[in-house]
């Protein structure tokens, strides 16, 4: 698909314009965030819910970004994503490739063009993180930090990012490669395609 | 000559890892007659009386027999003393070379060897009866890049946001990374 490439060449562009840093850094100011939150709310369900909602914060203001500067790399209004699957490749190899420097891949679109997976073979936020072992008694409460997805930053980011043009998704991560899998994998479902509206207490009488 | 065991410790001696790695039919413990030392008999037919084995338990929480633990301990008094004398360093030496300690002492025909770093330090037991004094030098400085690899994954392993510092080491990639130079180092001697 020639999109598919344009978004490649877009990708690569808009990573080699934006101001980088350095990957420890980031690496280890997640790692801190993470554990903060760990030791605050103790419930890895709790965290996972609040990793979404500073997730879903970064992707509305991310979009305003990616959207502003998409028409300097010729992701203009010119090619305007038509159906789920173009928006699903200009996220996995624009926007990640643009804020992450790393490329992500779009399929497993499923039968009703309804949701799509993104896999992403390295992820920048997990570098040198190992999850502790369960039956640690040294967590506080022992508490089971398999339920915990380290990398669930993405999934609010790609929430909060696709509300802002109207689409409203569910994200959740499937594959880790924290727990052992090769990938990892963040399976995106549309719920609603939202309509433009100021909402109702504008509405007119 | 082969690494028979490696103790990683902190800047206090508290130990942080410590692993050994001879085979189970390791040969060092044979007394005079060439008979095992466990239930056989010395010189002066008299019962010889095994050292205590480590129950399962002890095992897992520190994967070292206690002969090695032994001999690490008065290892690491020797590193302590040499340490504080503070005339150990090579005048100009630079980097790895700046930490390498060197010969401690020698216990049976094990000899163990000093790498010291800001926050560790690193004790190893070889098993070998090399008198040349090239083979020696050569050996030492191999030695000396093993325990900078292993400095270098134990400073990887302490930036996993999840493992506290100062406490043992439980990174299953350290301790892997650390087996497989171990192995590298062993594989050259045979």
């Amino acid at each position: 698909m020639s999109s598919k490439s344009q978004a490649v060449q877009a990708g690569q562009t808009l990573w080699a314009k934006m101001p980088k840093a350095n990957a420890e850094l980031f690496a280890l100011t997640y790692g801190s965030l993470v554990t903060e939150l760990v030791r605050d709310y103790e419930d890895p369900i709790e965290v996972n819910a609040q990793l979404d909602r500073i997730g879903h914060s970064i992707g509305v203001r991310c979009v305003d970004e990616f959207l502003s500067k998409a028409d300097v790399a010729g992701m203009g209004s010119a090619t305007r994503c038509s159906n789920l699957r173009d928006t699903a490749e200009v996220l996995a190899k624009v926007g990640f490739k643009m804020f992450l420097g790393t490329g992500a891949e779009a399929g497993g679109f499923s039968q009703d063009q309804r949701s799509f997976s993104i896999y992403l073979q390295d992820n920048p936020l997990s570098t040198f993180v190992e999850l502790p072992q369960h039956g640690d008694d040294h967590q506080s409460g022992g508490d089971d930090l398999r339920k915990l997805k380290y990398s669930n930053l993405y999934c609010g980011v790609i929430r909060g990012a696709l509300e802002q043009v109207n689409l409203k998704v569910e994200c959740s991560i499937v594959r880790d490669t924290l727990k052992g899998d090769e990938v990892n994998e963040i399976r995106v479902e549309l719920k609603e395609v939202l309509a433009d509206g100021a909402g109702d207490d504008y509405k007119d009488e | 000559m082969s690494l028979a065991a490696l103790s990683v410790l902190s800047r206090q001696g508290t130990p942080l890892y410590l692993r050994d790695y001879a085979d189970d039919d390791s040969n060092l413990f044979f007394d005079l007659n060439g008979q095992s030392a466990d239930g056989g008999s010395d010189l002066f037919e008299d019962e010889m009386i095994p050292v205590e084995e480590m129950s399962s338990k002890q095992k897992d929480e520190w994967p070292c027999q206690l002969d090695y633990q032994f001999v690490l301990h008065s290892a690491c008094q020797r590193l302590d003393d040499v340490l504080r004398e503070n005339k150990w360093k090579a005048p100009g030496a630079s980097g790895m070379d700046a930490c390498w300690v060197g010969f401690l002492c020698l216990s049976d025909n094990l000899r163990a060897y000093g790498y010291v770093t800001t926050n560790t330090r690193y004790i190893a037991l070889i098993e070998d009866s090399i008198e040349n004094i090239q083979l020696q030098k050569a050996r030492n400085s191999e030695l000396c890049v093993l325990m900078a690899n292993a400095h270098r994954f134990y400073t990887e392993s302490l930036l996993n946001p999840f493992a506290s510092l100062h406490s043992k080491i439980t990174s299953k990639r350290f301790e892997s990374n650390v087996t497989s130079l171990v192995n590298d180092f062993n594989g050259y001697g045979r």
